[in-house]
């Protein structure tokens, strides 16, 4: 359960990353005062989001899948017993 | 037991199955390479113009197509094919490309899938030839075992139309999705001038950071997908490897730093 929660968390910092994303393609809007500078800083902030996300996502996916398989041989043990 | 050598020369496997294998994984290859280096003549062709400049592009662009064989030539193949992309965006911006073009990029990706083909199986394409040489050498190889060869290289054959068949519809598809998504993105945002023209973005470098920007996020949407849905794919040995390394280097980031410093000299070593 609370790696399934972990894994959500990591989806929403994702999504804030692309927020953020859009943020800074927002600054580039008006070609007459171009503000790079500050989209520059704002791509950086997100794609840091963005890896602590994946990091959260894949962390989380990774414990899932040797908890399953934990689980699985308890399982199979107990049946032999 | 003595071995006569001239046996030993045959290498041909004792398991029929094992024959059979090879036979189909070859022709498929030597298959494969014929028709990259069909489409790269074809790509070559359009793409350069027929000027001293351009037949020399167009040699090395066919010479990459051979290389590709022995080894993994497709950036080399990019590159050549950005110059005249390149050269044309400069002198003449084209929002809205012809079909000729779409066929262009088309055939190129094909190339480079192709080429990533070629290199798939284990072990260099130049096998091909020697297994070619060994099945059809008269003193190698009885007649029966001749028509088994050439049974299996006409269901290679067969095989090799299938799945390039699969190939081309799985790029047709893929072209299509691209171009929805594409047509899903807000033109009119980038532009004040109530124009949907992406070439009324002035002036030109800021039009290249805009369009850069917006390519980079759609890159990255895409990669994160794919990236995370292959993820979930590790058998546990790897989950397990995953996780270790994460808390080794969380936990121990001098001894990170040390295995990192003595991989890079091995790197240089090698």
């Amino acid at each position: 359960m609370w790696f399934h929660l972990r894994e959500v968390a990591g989806w929403l910092l994702v999504v804030a990353a692309f927020y953020l994303l859009s943020l800074a393609v927002g600054f580039l809007e008006n070609p007459e005062t171009p503000q790079i500078a500050e989209a520059s800083v704002t791509v950086f902030a997100a794609l840091g989001v963005m890896r602590m996300g994946i990091l959260l996502i894949r962390i989380s996916t990774a414990a899932r899948i040797v908890l399953a398989e934990i689980a699985h041989d308890k399982t199979i043990d107990l049946d032999s017993q | 037991m003595k071995v006569n050598p001239s046996q030993t020369k045959l290498e041909v496997p004792a398991d029929s199955g094992l024959v059979e294998q090879q036979i189909l994984a070859d022709v498929s290859r030597l298959l494969t390479f014929a028709v990259v280096m069909l489409l790269g003549v074809h790509v070559s062709l359009t793409l350069f113009p027929p000027n001293p400049v351009g037949l020399a592009l167009q040699l090395l662009f066919v010479a990459s197509l051979v290389l590709a064989l022995n080894r993994w030539t497709a950036v080399i193949i990019f590159a050549l094919a950005q110059v005249p992309l390149f050269l044309a965006t400069l002198m003449r911006w084209n929002p809205e490309p012809s079909l000729d073009e779409v066929l262009v990029a088309l055939q190129l990706i094909l190339i480079v899938a192709m080429i990533s083909r070629l290199h798939s199986p284990a072990g260099t394409s130049f096998s091909t030839l020697k297994t070619l040489k060994m099945l059809f050498r008269k003193h190698d190889i009885s007649a029966t075992q001749r028509e088994q060869s050439l049974a299996f290289a006409a269901e290679a054959v067969r095989q090799f139309l299938i799945s390039t068949f699969l190939l081309v519809g799985s790029m047709l598809a893929v072209v299509l999705l691209a171009a929805f998504v594409l047509q899903l993105i807000p033109m009119d945002y980038w532009s004040r001038a109530s124009s949907q023209n992406w070439s009324l973005i002035k002036p030109s470098w800021f039009r290249l950071i805009v369009l850069s920007a917006l390519l980079f996020v759609c890159v990255l949407f895409t990669w994160i997908i794919v990236a995370e849905v292959n993820f979930r794919r590790l058998s546990v040995r790897e989950a397990s490897m995953y996780l270790r390394s994460q808390l080794l280097g969380w936990l121990h980031r001098d001894f990170r730093m040390v295995v990192r410093k003595h991989r890079r000299k091995k790197r240089k070593k090698s």
